[in-house]
């Protein structure tokens, strides 16, 4: 017999697992610690190779400048420069990352937590149904013999 | 505004019946148009300036999410300048690269946004960017626009670059890197309107939050004003170059784009405002309450003139209507019943 309820449910189910719920069931199977620590090391190499691409377009666009200016006094403070440069680039994104993966994990947390409830309320339902339609048959049964 | 609101109620009903047809089909007038204007603009590779292959792409993106379209839109743009210079198509892959690493990684559903400001640049309606991702999005917005403006200058300097190279072609791999990396990333023109863009976005965001009365409308009007005092002040004391006719056409457009935007984010009475002041144990409130204005969209009625047919229908619509579920059914079984044993 259909179950509005059942149905009801069961849609939620499916658009959550087909939907968001792909990459947020993903997600919850990670602990929080390590979901943004795994993040905040592939954003370390990211930010590396941004920086990196972004020091090659100054070199490019400033060429002239850099070839006259080429010492050994004036590498040595480039590269101070580009290294703390880097440092700084790197604690804002980190701050950022951890920021954005924390709350990522925290919401697909939720949303699964949720969806686990949901399954379970329809674990309730089929069971309830299941026990109704015993109790039916049983009845059915007793009123034959009677 | 009744008729408006009316408008926009059966547009509301409309989208709601047909969401999944009217989505697709914005997508693909979207990346139909995101590949029109790419070609348009920088068609240097005759091979994917056919019309049936752009229409193929759009169809594709019909069907995939709106970062496709853009991923695809970046790819075409890196195609096309590939054939005008590899090292201008190195120059262009690299800031592409930045810029996804850098910014949409962590929030990709704005990368539609650089694309859809080129188009907007294409289209002479710039200025509508910067105040509907005001009034729609958060300040983060205020990067994705200047992303967006810089993709648009790439691809305008792009065409001027191609008149340049076909005039001297014996330049070495270096120089012209440079002198297009010099020339995209020291256009005081892009920076005047990036600047420009993301000071918008920030204002009107900053606005629309108040609690005042008329808040988005008033949003909308200083954006676009300071949108165009910026331009003239960038002109004035760094002398970018300013189309003016373009720009008060454009501002003026926009204005009426936004407006309308507004209509459909946010429509409240200002009249029927309420303003209630309690308190708990930690805090006083005074809380300032706008009723949202809302009109049902008027339904067709529709009247049968044919007798017979007609209301034979009414009466067995009125008659299935007063009856319940289980009446109905228990009715049916008779007659069944009934035409049974009458058969037997």
């Amino acid at each position: 017999m259909l179950n509005e309820d059942r149905i009801k449910i069961m849609t939620e189910l499916a658009m959550f697992e087909q939907g968001s719920g792909k990459k947020k069931l993903k997600i919850s199977g990670y602990y929080r610690r390590d979901y943004v620590g795994l993040n905040m090391i592939t954003t370390t190499l990211w930010v590396l190779l941004g920086y990196i691409l972004i020091l090659l377009l100054l070199g490019v666009v400033f060429l002239t400048q850099v070839l006259a200016a080429l010492t050994i006094a004036n590498v040595i403070k480039f590269i101070i420069i580009s290294l703390v440069g880097f440092a700084a680039l790197l604690i804002v994104y980190l701050k950022m990352a951890r920021a954005h993966f924390s709350r990522k994990h925290r919401i697909a947390k939720r949303d699964v937590k949720e969806y686990y409830g949901k399954l379970r309320g329809l674990g309730r339902l089929y069971a309830r149904e299941k026990a109704m339609s015993a109790k039916t048959t049983d009845d059915a049964g007793l009123g034959g013999e009677q | 505004m009744k008729n408006l609101l009316v408008f926009r109620e059966q547009l509301k009903k409309f989208y709601g019946n047909n969401s999944m047809f009217i989505d697709r089909a914005f997508r693909f007038l979207f990346a139909l148009i995101a590949f029109w204007a790419i070609n348009h603009s920088i068609g240097f590779m005759t091979s994917l300036s056919n019309p049936l292959i752009l229409v193929g792409l759009a169809l594709i993106c019909m069907f995939l999410p709106v970062n496709a379209t853009v991923l695809i839109s970046a790819a075409l743009i890196l195609a096309n300048l590939y054939k005008l210079s590899i090292e201008i198509m190195a120059v262009t892959g690299a800031i592409m690269l930045i810029m996804f690493i850098l910014y949409f990684r962590f929030v990709p559903k704005q990368a539609f946004v650089l694309i859809l400001t080129p188009i907007a640049c294409a289209l002479k309606i710039p200025y509508v960017i910067p105040v509907a991702l005001g009034l729609a999005a958060t300040p983060i917005s205020m990067v994705s626009v200047g992303c967006g403006v810089i993709i648009y200058y790439i691809i305008h300097y792009a065409t001027v670059y191609a008149a340049g190279v076909s005039a001297s072609t014996d330049t070495d791999a270096v120089s012209k890197v440079t002198y297009f990396a010099q020339n995209v990333l020291q256009n005081k023109q892009m920076w005047v309107t990036v600047m420009a863009f993301a000071i918008v976005v920030a204002v009107v965001y900053a606005i629309r939050r108040q609690s005042i009365d008329h808040s988005w409308s008033i949003a909308i009007v200083v954006g676009i004003l300071l949108n165009f005092v910026i331009f003239v002040i960038g002109n004035i004391v760094l002398n970018v170059k300013v189309d003016y006719a373009m720009l008060i056409f454009g501002s003026i457009l926009s204005l009426l784009i936004a407006l309308a935007l507004q209509l459909f984010l946010f429509t409240v009475d200002y009249s029927r405002t309420k303003y209630v002041q309690y308190e708990d144990d930690e805090y006083y409130y005074y809380v300032k309450a706008v009723p949202k204005i809302s009109i049902a969209a008027p339904e067709k009625k529709v009247k049968r003139i044919s007798h017979r047919y007609g209301s034979q229908m009414e009466e067995n619509r009125e008659y299935m209507t007063e009856k319940n579920d289980e009446e109905l059914e228990k009715e049916i079984e008779d007659s069944l019943n009934t035409k049974y044993y009458n058969n037997k």
